[in-house]
């Protein structure tokens, strides 16, 4: 068991720089999730910690040891591979023995130790076959089998589930956490699916362009994005984002001209937002936060024209127009009966409003909703 | 219905030409299939018989008229002269050490030089590997004089070792010479197609460099291995014109020399020479029939790169 | 398990690539390099045949060949007669040799690319030619040519075509004929496998979706197999042709070059010089040619098709 710790990152390719100066601190026993879109660095910091890339600059440390120039070979580490990376010519009993006959195990330990982990992960049977005579799924558990019964200080896992048809994903994902219930591992998770990286991490790491955008807990980063990558990234389907034009209202308030409509700021954003006034600002709300209003209570009200709707099951996703052109998407109960066409009026959750500056993308109303919940 | 159980109709439905079960024109065409390659399997494979059995027919029998497609007296008299009247164990032995040699050495080398080639970015990685592939090109009937010059009087060793020429170690330099840039090759794209994070799994499993190479990525590599093994066999084996400038004697000559021993000015031994032929050809015909697959993936691996 | 550190594994894993590569590249680098200057110097000297020295004579190996001696007979103006004539048994030879095995192994490529049962059987036994020792082959050639006692005058007698015997290796036409089918039996076999691994490549649902469309076999063929089918015939045509030039082992078991030149090609006159006449310097004249008009080849090839045949 161990803690992981990157300090100041950069891996630099030829002309292109992966990994752009990342700190982040991965806490023993701790779930780490590394999410982000493809080429944003993240499978690159993951070979950086398992020592299968040699860091350009900065500082890996893996417990109390730098281990900057250690060779993956020499460091105490177990990674699974999105193909998962099976000897196809040793069957699954020699697969999962090999990393410990390496590292000298007593004979007695191994036998012992494959034995637990195959029971562990019910995979007892499969013990003899060959990776070529087993299902993706099983492969998968094998996979991680392997990891698993070297016992190591860190779990590194590259996208171990994006081969795995939908239903097993889920399946594999449940148990992926009632794995690390029981085994505590420090692991950290590369993938570019948010859904996975929600339901797995105790920590995430939303990456783009080779930096870390936003550390924290799952569902802090869900509520507060720093800025509008993390706010569009997270969350299916994404944020919507309407930009316009910051003005004070006659009675002092203030409101965003959405080119025609106008939007009311809630009043605890005004002190931060105050700066922007006769700027452009960005309003951001999620789908799920948006309701279709029948009442018609004036505040906060759009009205906007549907196109189309899109049954999900647990959920029906509409698009739709609004009056000032622009396009917004709303996930609405699946018992809600609109069609194509029909004129609604569309209410926004002003607990869920956030607000960015559109040309740096940061979050202006950030701090003001971390101490609003702090004082709640 | 009770026709269908016929073994005629059971033939003709595993054959793909029953037309109740196929549209009439796909088994036509099948059928027309069928009947060309087995004609064209029978026309190219008639000299090969033709050969043999002039080999197992007496020589009185070879040089008489109305020539026989049946031999008349089958006899393996032709293959014991060979061996007895003419030096062929030697012919043989050469051939084996010779083919054999090279064999080991081209795929000794080809395969460590094709997984790095393979795995790791050198300097000036692709131009190596294109002026190596490129060395192919030559010509080798060019090279002869040189071949020649050199091996009768070896630059460097040549104090140690004297002429090379009329030597089985001339005929393997050489050998390796034409054989080894192909190997390179052929094992380059053969590595090329097992995923490089075998390697990276063998690292994190607790291997260097040499032990991932030695222990996992070189038994996934034996089909690879086997079929240049093969190839630069069949190759040296079969090697004529530069056996021909640098041998001259038995002590260093191969079967493909000796058979063409046989043709004299005037005078050609065809008995005898069709049963050295066959000796000859047995490896060939033997790795043919039962690797083929390996053949077929080697060369395809070195001519296009998939 | 703590982090060991074993330096002499490192040093030993920094030198993975040199001793990997090291010794192949210098095996190649020195027996290209030494044997190529050889053969450039080489071609510029004279064997003396009295003192037995290699002289220097600048281009005159390469103008003796090429060129009609001054005030001697000359063909298409400069050229000397037997260069001519022996260029053009090569083109003629190259030339049918490769087209006519490329037309075969194409079609029964495309044969064997078709469902059948067996396939593999055929295919087996349509690549044992080629694996065979060229030697062996044409010897069986000139056997089956054979005047009085081959296979072919006996089997065209007794069906009746013919009643005397024909001559076959020496006529010279006769014997380029006899040349070019050997050359053929030996050498299809490898185009049917490379065009049969091109054919791998064509995707099985665009032959489904064009014979939707109602495409003729024809068209289908054209649109369908033929484009992915491209890089594959570049390849199996360029080694065929740098191959078959710089062959001697059917010609001159079979032939010889003769009856008279009527079948001499490069490949023979190369050789007949150099070890037969025992001229060095004029066999590596020739040597130096062939080497540049393989690479002319080549390039031209490369320029057509826009890519390297190595990396088609």
């Amino acid at each position: 068991m161990a803690h992981v710790e990157l300090t100041d990152l950069v891996k630099e390719f030829d002309d292109v720089t992966a990994v752009d100066g990342i700190s982040l601190d991965i806490p023993d026993e701790s779930f780490t999730v590394l999410v982000g879109p493809s080429g944003c660095g993240k499978t690159t910091t993951l070979r950086l910690i398992a020592g299968l890339e040699r860091a350009t600059d900065g500082e890996i440390r893996i417990g109390e040891d730098i281990v900057n120039d250690a060779r993956a070979y020499e460091r105490d580490i177990a990674m699974v591979f999105q193909n998962y990376a099976l000897y196809p010519h040793k069957t699954v009993r020699d697969n999962m023995r090999f990393g410990l006959e390496q590292h000298d195990t007593d004979e007695g330990i191994i036998t012992e130790r494959v034995q637990e982990t195959a029971e562990l992960l019910q995979i007892e049977e499969l013990l003899d076959r060959r990776p070529s005579e087993l299902s993706g799924g099983q492969q998968q558990r094998v996979a991680l089998g392997r990891a698993i019964v070297r016992d190591p200080a860190v779990f590194l896992m590259d996208e171990p589930l994006s081969n795995l048809d939908a239903k097993l994903r889920v399946q594999m994902r449940a148990e992926l956490n009632k794995l690390h219930e029981e085994l505590s591992t420090t692991t950290v998770y590369v993938t570019h699916d948010q859904v996975e990286a929600m339901t797995l991490a105790d920590q995430i790491a939303v990456m783009d362009n080779g930096q870390i955008q936003q550390v924290g807990e799952p569902t802090h980063v869900y509520s507060n994005p720093r800025n509008m990558f993390v706010a569009g990234f997270l969350g299916s389907p994404s944020m919507n984002f309407l930009e316009g034009t910051l003005e004070e209202s006659d009675a002092g308030k203030f409101e965003l001209d959405l080119g025609g409509a106008i939007h009311n700021v809630p009043d605890e954003f005004t002190d931060a937002l105050e700066p922007y006034l006769g700027d452009r600002v960005t309003l951001g709300i999620r789908p799920e936060n948006i309701a279709l209003n029948q009442d018609g209570v004036p505040a906060n009200v759009h009205p906007a024209t549907v196109e189309v709707v899109e049954p999900q099951g647990e959920k029906t996703v509409l698009e739709l127009e609004l009056a000032t052109g622009q396009s917004i998407k709303a996930a609405v109960d699946p018992d809600t009966t609109v069609e194509m066409g029909d004129a609604v009026n569309l209410r926004f959750d002003r607990d869920s409003l956030q607000y960015f500056d559109p040309t740096t993308g940061k979050s202006l109303t950030y701090d003001t909703k971390i101490e609003q919940q702090a004082t709640i | 219905m009770s026709t269908k159980k016929s073994p005629l109709n059971r033939l003709r439905r595993s054959l793909g030409l029953d037309t109740q079960n196929e549209w009439p024109s796909v088994a036509r065409e099948r059928l027309l299939a069928y009947g060309l390659l087995a004609v064209y399997v029978l026309v190219i494979w008639f000299p090969i018989y033709y050969i043999f059995i002039t080999s197992i027919k007496p020589s009185s029998e070879v040089l008489s008229l109305p020539i026989t497609f049946l031999p008349q007296n089958p006899t393996a008299q032709n293959y014991v002269d060979i061996f007895t009247n003419r030096p062929f164990d030697n012919y043989t032995i050469n051939s084996m050490i010779v083919a054999t040699t090279t064999t080991l050495i081209c795929i000794t080398l080809g395969t460590v030089t094709g997984y790095s080639f393979s795995r790791y970015d050198f300097l000036g990685n692709k131009s190596l590997l294109l002026s190596i592939v490129g060395a192919r090109m030559i010509p080798p009937i060019a090279l002869i004089v040189p071949f020649f010059q050199i091996m009768s009087n070896p630059p460097l060793i040549g104090g140690l070792t004297g002429s090379l020429y009329d030597t089985r170690l001339a005929l393997i330099l050489t050998y390796t010479f034409f054989n080894l840039p192909f190997a390179v090759w052929i094992m380059k794209n053969y590595f090329d197609g097992i995923p490089e994070s075998l390697d990276e799994q063998a690292q994190i499993d607790g291997c260097s460099r040499w032990e991932a190479f030695v222990k996992i990525i070189l038994p996934m590599a034996k089909p690879g291995i086997a079929a240049t093994a093969i190839l630069a066999f069949i190759f040296s084996w079969n090697e004529f014109v530069f056996a021909l400038v640098l041998t001259s004697s038995e002590q260093a000559q191969t079967l493909p020399i000796a058979v063409s021993l046989f043709v004299a000015d005037d005078f050609v031994d065809w008995a005898h020479l069709a049963a050295g032929g066959m000796i000859a050809a047995l490896p060939g015909i033997l790795f043919g029939l039962f690797f083929q697959q390996y053949i077929v993936s080697g060369l395809t691996q070195g001519a296009v790169k998939e | 398990m703590s982090i060991e550190k074993s330096p002499l594994r490192r040093k030993l894993d920094k030198l993975f690539v040199p001793l990997t590569v090291g010794p192949t590249l210098l095996w190649i680098a020195a027996i290209i390099i030494y044997p190529t200057a050889k053969l450039l110097l080489s071609s510029l000297q004279f064997r003396n045949p009295v003192t037995n020295e290699m002289e220097f004579v600048g281009l005159r190996n390469f103008q003796r060949l090429i060129f009609a001696r001054e005030g001697g007979d000359a063909a298409l103006g400069v050229f000397s007669p037997s260069f001519v004539s022996i260029t053009t048994n090569t083109v003629i030879y190259v030339g049918f040799s490769v087209s006519i095995s490329f037309l075969l192994g194409l079609g029964i490529a495309l044969l064997l690319d078709k469902d059948l049962k067996g396939r593999g059987w055929f295919r087996t036994a349509v690549i044992v030619p080629w694996i065979l020792p060229y030697v062996m082959s044409g010897l069986m050639w000139r056997w089956m040519f054979q005047s009085d006692f081959g296979a072919i005058n006996g089997a065209l007698q007794r069906l009746g075509i013919i009643s005397g015997n024909i001559p076959f290796l020496s006529d010279g036409a006769l014997a380029m004929m006899a040349l070019i089918i050997a050359d053929v039996w030996v050498f299809t076999p490898f185009i049917i496998i490379i065009l049969l691994a091109g054919l791998q490549n064509v995707p099985e649902q665009l032959y489904d979706a064009a014979e939707v469309d109602g495409a003729s076999r024809w068209s289908r063929f054209w649109n369908v197999t033929y484009p992915f089918l491209k890089p594959s015939i570049l390849v199996a045509l360029t080694i065929r042709i740098i191959f078959d030039i710089r062959a001697l082992d059917l010609v001159w078991v079979m032939t010889q070059g003769g009856p008279g030149k009527s079948t001499e090609v490069w490949a023979s006159w190369l050789y007949r010089t150099a070890q037969v006449f025992n001229e060095p310097g004029t066999g590596a004249a020739l040597g130096v040619v062939l080497l540049a008009v393989t690479f002319a080849i080549v390039a031209s090839l490369y320029k057509i098709f826009g890519e390297s045949p190595y990396e088609a």
